[in-house]
């Protein structure tokens, strides 16, 4: 029979059911009609008749209950009593119910907690349309991978290039911004206006760039970011057409972009458009390099060819100006989504692993504790046996109990995900791109209803197997579950009796976790100083605080303050209007307090 | 009535579908047909017969519909499918292989063996 067919009578059954067993009873009603005709016209009265063909047709109930188990339904029907049997079952021993719930809840908990994060993180295709072939584009210097092109450098491989659709420029600024309420350091992006078609981005409200923000003598205007407008407007929609000041110059806000919008390692704030030709000091071949560039390869050009015709523009720049090109030897070309995920794809994996390995631990303890109660159960099972259960009915029962725990453990864990999001946001790295869009959607669903099949099956299989056997429940096959389970756990890495190397192994992935995160911590508080430094700009300069933090970010870099002409640590590598823009290259872990 | 025969296991089967395939019957008709042909020495339960051909339905090996019989009332009616009329070709041929056998086991004599 195939399985479609199969499936088909288990709906008919189901959602039929009324139907299907009036159509029995008139089709048996049929015959014993049929069958009294026959025997009226041989001689005998109507009633007679039709009381020899019903003694005559037998059991009409055993048949009508065996066509009904030939539409296939019956499986629900037992499934349910399972159910119901089960839940008393469970009732019965509310210890071992609990534990196993809490156990289950946790585990799978942690893991679907785990996984709606890589789901935000790493799996969900972030606010692009159409994220193949789309490439980051570096300058590739000896000392470093990916630095920055310099304006007329983007407008040679912009203009010169024939593998792209279009290559956009985008450089970070840290302007102040001021309206009616308080002032405030953000993180700014200049782009090119080309960069949202490349990108396939659409606004929230309002526009996005249009090519004629490029020109100079443009109208001067500014695009939100969703956090922006959420902070500072309370996502008024409203704001589109107003004036918000940006580094002292007035610009009209025209659109909001998404909160998918996300660019790699460079929060964005605001984003105002670059205009190569307002710049003139910039837009000089030995001005300073600070554009990184993004491209849309081409339909049928492969990211090789793009490189290998790109560095052809650079070898003849080179030749070109060779005073400017001497450190430029090459070009670092990155596909966009792997950029956005690489930092931070071994801390997700590490703490993905680890929950996985709790909600492992669970189940093994479970399957141990479930073949131990298969003992005390013997009697029971034995009974069910005698009574005619056959042994995959016997198996399914068990499996159904710990179905069962799954499901309830399974709710409760995906409740604990939900209304621990706030405490899970927090524990995970600050910078972790694109985590504002970490929300619980279909896939974690999904995920979560595989991982507690997945439960059940861990907890229930063994047990199920070893229990349903016909030839009984000697100590000695229950040993051998027991040794099977241990097998695999140490195969996997939990503990079943051997405490000391679970912990041994979860220790393990603690200190990797550690070593990850403290590798980010120095970033993190660069950025932690980088903002006060901000912060203290323009009219806070001069102030006790200021130079306090100040002499704190020295000592912490190991070297003296800005103005002591020592350039190694902190560096004030370019003064943009009336401030001070400070950056700080930290290798290691680093911790100021300020 | 005691000479009928009792039905060998998984005879019933091939049996509705050999009375199916001569054309549509309803349930009452099948075990008609079947003791015309066998002249009564076949014994069918009367109700047993239901349950056998819902399973062939769910094989995909009989069709059904509601129509009026010969006496005017309604009845459920039951044709062979394309797979059902495959299926007892292969019935028969594993039934008269098997017949065949163990007539051949029965006729054989004490210098034979």
């Amino acid at each position: 029979m195939s399985l479609i067919a199969y499936f088909r009578s288990l709906g008919v059954r189901f959602f039929r059911r009324a139907r299907i067993d009036k159509e029995l009873e008139e089709e048996l009603g049929a015959h014993i009609q049929l069958r009294a005709d026959r025997l009226e016209r041989a001689g005998l009265d109507r009633a007679e008749a039709e009381r020899r063909a019903r003694i005559e047709f037998g059991s009409a109930e055993r048949f009508r209950e065996e066509c009904r188990d030939q539409l296939g339904g019956n499986f629900l029907d037992a499934l349910i009593q399972d159910v119901r049997f089960s839940l008393r079952t469970l009732r019965k021993s509310p210890a071992f119910f609990l534990v196993a719930v809490i156990t289950l809840a946790l585990g799978i908990g942690a893991t679907v907690a785990a996984f709606s994060v890589v789901n935000a993180v790493l799996l969900r295709p972030f606010g692009l349309s159409n994220s193949e072939g789309l490439l980051w584009i570096y300058s590739k210097r000896p000392d470093n991978p990916r630095t920055n092109f310099s304006l007329p450098e983007y407008c040679d491989y912009r203009d010169q290039n024939r593998s792209f659709d279009g290559v956009a420029a985008i450089a970070s600024f840290n302007p102040s911004l001021s309206d009616t309420g308080e002032p405030e350091r953000v993180q700014g992006v200049r782009m090119s206006a080309n960069v949202f078609s490349i990108l396939g981005l659409r606004p929230l409200i309002g526009r996005t760039l249009i090519a004629d923000d490029d020109k100079n003598g443009a109208e001067p205007i500014v695009l939100l970011s969703y956090g922006v407008w959420a902070r500072r407007y309370a996502k008024n929609p409203d704001v589109v057409g107003r004036f918000i000041n940006v580094n002292g110059e007035s610009r009209r806000i025209v659109g909001v972009l998404p909160s998918s919008f996300a660019l790699p390692n460079l929060d964005t704030d605001i984003v105002v458009p670059l205009q190569p030709e307002s710049d003139p000091r910039r837009n000089a071949r030995n001005s300073v390099n600070f554009l990184r560039m993004v491209g849309r390869l081409k339909p049928h050009v492969t990211a090789q060819q793009a490189h290998a015709e790109l560095d052809s523009i650079r070898q003849n720049l080179r030749r070109q100006y060779p005073d400017t090109y001497t450190g430029k030897i090459g070009l670092t070309i990155v596909p966009i989504t792997e950029e956005i995920v690489t930092n931070v794809r071994s801390i997700l994996l590490t703490i993905f692993c680890a929950a996985g390995a709790v909600l492992l631990i669970g189940c093994t303890n479970l399957a141990g504790i479930s073949l131990s109660r298969a003992g005390a159960r013997q009697r029971e099972l034995a009974v069910r046996t005698a009574l005619g259960a056959t042994r995959s009915r016997l198996a399914r029962l068990l499996l159904v109990e710990s179905a069962i725990l799954a499901v309830i453990g399974g709710s409760l864990g995906l409740i604990l995900e939900i209304s621990g999001q706030g405490a899970l946001l927090r524990l995970m790295p600050t910078d972790l791109p694109r985590i504002d869009s970490f929300a619980v959607d279909w896939k974690v669903f999904l995920f979560a209803s595989a991982v507690t099949l997945l439960a059940t099956l861990a907890c229930g299989v063994t047990f199920a197997l070893r229990s349903s056997r016909r030839d009984g429940f000697g100590r000695s096959r229950l040993g051998r579950g027991r040794r099977a389970i241990a097998v695999a756990t140490g195969a996997s890495g939990g503990p079943d009796r051997d405490g000391a190397r679970a912990s041994g192994k979860c220790g393990t992935l603690i200190s990797q976790f550690r070593a990850i995160e403290q590798r980010a911590v120095g970033i993190r508080f660069l950025k932690c100083s980088e903002h006060s430094l901000f912060a203290a700009s323009g009219q806070l300069r001069r102030s006790r605080q200021y130079r306090s933090i100040l002499r704190k970010a020295s000592a912490a870099f190991g070297c003296a303050p800005w103005n002591s002409k020592r350039r190694s640590g902190v560096d004030p590598s370019a003064r943009a209007e009336k401030h001070f823009v400070y950056s700080f290259h930290a290798t290691g872990p680093t911790a100021i307090q300020t | 009535m005691n000479n009928e025969a009792e039905l060998l296991p998984g005879t019933l089967d091939l049996l509705i579908l050999k009375a199916v395939s001569l054309g549509p019957l309803h349930g009452y008709g099948v075990l008609l047909r079947i003791q015309q042909i066998s002249k009564e020495a076949l014994f069918i339960e009367q109700g047993a017969l239901y349950p056998a051909l819902f399973r062939l339905v769910r094989q995909g090996l009989l069709k059904t519909e509601w129509d009026k019989s010969e006496n005017n009332r309604r009845a459920k009616y039951y044709e062979l499918t394309a797979k059902g009329r495959k299926r007892l070709q292969e019935e028969m041929d594993w039934w008269n292989r098997l017949s065949k056998a163990i007539a051949a086991v029965l006729a054989a004599r004490p210098q034979e063996t």
